[in-house]
């Protein structure tokens, strides 16, 4: 049963996932704009090069500093929660359980497909940035460019899932749309004021050799440090989905 | 002497919505092949009491047993043999009506999705545009879709809010017919409406709720039994020998011809004695009430 449903809602839903591709793959190209260039020292074996790159400016998104992602993000923000009011209206839940589906399957299911429509457009949108922009910036190979990619996924999942879990709870919990938008974006400033944090930082691939120790591209203490400023969102976030679901399943149907 | 087995059994339901009593004290027993007729105005907690039947509200007080089970509790089990459709059906407005069926009778466990949906769907001719997008649906169109969704599986219970809302005069026959003949296949069938006559001929019992109470409930030819005769027509030769009588006993009457007609009499019996006395010649003729007066009459005297 949980595979049918999951199929419908997202294969046969609204595919707002298309919305935030598009958002994504505006918000990665336009770094350029917003961010400053750096000068790295590139050790050569036989000679050191200065060089101005942008490291992250075409693909990082730094929580704070970019005036675009806080343009953008109240938009995507209510678009997130215009889209969960809409998968958590009453009307529509009411008419597909009037038949043998389970209310923890129906919250599931929906809650599945919603994160996934945010996580389907970040993949597709970095790999077609990275494709695009990295190798004409930095001279690599797809390989090295690549390799970095699930953790920036992870730093970037872990700055929407606070607005997915925040999102879901006032979907279920007020019935007033105005609320189910403006509760969320408090949340989310609230959070970031507090430096709650996810920062994606890049380091170009012919820097590599300068960071010892590191993973793939960002060094493993610079990794974790970001992951653990993140930590308490995503426990936040958690605690409100879960609060949504017993909301979901306690509350009457009317 | 056959069993009678209650399809729904509910014992003084209540619910409360904040310090709104919706419904107080809803007993009633539904039983198996019968086409439970339930009426009231706008408000009077039809759709409410529809709502706890099939699960998707929970009582706040009573028991109420849907095919032996707590509908709360066990609304999957019990929709196996449910089918519901409510007065503010919506099907997600960007799917068609072909992909929405299809997918409802996945949802109930349809051994055969597609086969079950199409046959659902000719019912009311949902088939003939169920390719386009609920969107696009006319309000009639969408209540064939929601009545389609009712009766996917052929359900041993089909439960219906309000069903002829905005249906054109042949979908409204069809219903008919339909509850018609699940009525001879012994199946059941829950119709909630304030618009009684479409049902009238079909109905074999009848609550009528107000204000969250039940006025009346029962079989119908017992409730009309009970609540009387509604006009009695003598035709006499000296109908102002009869007019005199009766006047003189207070009945309100009216006279044309040879006919005197008196409006509800309480002491009928009485009065035919009355005659026969005086020696008055007299044809009595009865009309009863339909289920309008019966509904009006439980509203107004409660």
């Amino acid at each position: 049963m949980f595979l049918s449903v999951f199929r419908w809602e997202f294969l046969s839903g609204r595919r707002f996932y298309l919305v935030f591709l598009i958002y994504f793959l505006v918000l990665f190209s336009s770094g350029t704009f917003t961010s400053e260039s750096w000068t790295v020292e590139v050790k050569y074996p036989d000679y050191v090069s200065k060089e101005f790159l942008t490291p992250g400016s075409m693909i990082d998104v730094w929580w704070n500093a970019s005036s675009l992602w806080w343009f953008l993000f109240p938009l995507v923000t209510a678009y997130a929660v215009f889209m969960i009011s809409y998968e958590f209206d009453k009307g529509i839940l009411r008419t597909y359980l009037l038949s043998n589906v389970g209310k923890r399957t129906l919250f599931s299911a929906k809650l599945l497909s919603i994160l996934l429509g945010l996580l389907i457009p970040l993949v597709a949108s970095l790999l077609i940035v990275y494709a695009l922009a990295d190798l004409m910036l930095f001279s690599s190979t797809p390989l090295e460019v690549y390799v970095n990619l699930p953790r920036r996924l992870l730093m970037y999942t872990s700055m929407l899932y606070p607005m997915i879990g925040i999102a879901t709870l006032c979907s279920v919990a007020f019935r007033k749309p105005l609320y189910a938008f403006a509760v969320p974006l408090a949340g989310v400033y609230v959070l970031n004021m507090a430096r709650l944090t996810g920062i994606s930082a890049y380091i170009p691939p012919q820097c590599y050799p300068e960071f010892q120790g590191s993973i793939g591209l960002m060094p493993i203490g610079w990794f974790l440090n970001e992951l653990s400023m993140v930590l308490p969102t995503v426990v936040t976030s958690s605690i409100a989905i879960v609060a949504a679901y017993l909301i979901f399943i306690r509350r009457d149907m009317t | 002497m056959a069993r009678i087995e209650n399809v729904i059994s509910a014992e003084e339901v209540c619910k409360v919505f904040g310090r709104n009593v919706v419904l107080n004290n809803i007993s009633l027993k539904v039983q198996k092949g019968s086409v439970f007729l339930i009426m009231g105005p706008n408000g009077s907690g039809k759709s409410t009491l529809l709502k706890i039947i099939t699960g998707l509200i929970k009582r706040t007080r009573g028991k109420i047993k849907v095919f032996g089970m707590d509908p709360w509790k066990q609304r999957q089990t019990i929709f196996t043999q449910v089918g519901a459709m409510f007065e503010d059906h919506a099907p997600p407005d960007w799917a068609s009506g072909r992909a929405y069926l299809e997918y409802k009778a996945t949802l109930k466990n349809a051994e055969e999705p597609k086969k079950e949906a199409l046959a659902a769907a000719k019912l009311f001719e949902v088939d003939t545009f169920w390719a386009q997008q609920v969107s696009t649906f006319s309000s009639g169109m969408k209540r064939k879709l929601a009545l389609a969704d009712a009766f996917i599986n052929d359900p041993e219970l089909v439960i219906l809010d309000d069903p002829t809302v905005a249906l054109d005069k042949e979908a409204r026959l069809t219903l008919q017919k339909i509850v018609e003949d699940r009525a001879r296949q012994n199946k059941t069938s829950i119709i909630a409406s304030h618009i009684i006559t479409e049902f009238e001929n079909h109905a074999t019992h009848l609550a009528v709720l107000n204000v969250g109470q039940i006025i009346v409930a029962g079989k119908v030819e017992d409730i009309m039994g009970n609540m009387g005769i509604h006009q009695v027509t003598i035709k006499s030769e000296q109908p102002e020998a009869v007019a005199n009588i009766l006047l003189k006993k207070g009945c309100p009457i009216k006279v044309h011809d040879n006919l005197v007609t008196i409006e509800r009499p309480e002491d009928l019996d009485r009065i035919i004695d009355m005659l026969e006395k005086l020696g008055v010649k007299a044809e009595i003729g009865e009309t009863r009430m339909n289920l309008w007066e019966i509904y009006t009459k439980a509203l107004t005297y409660r």
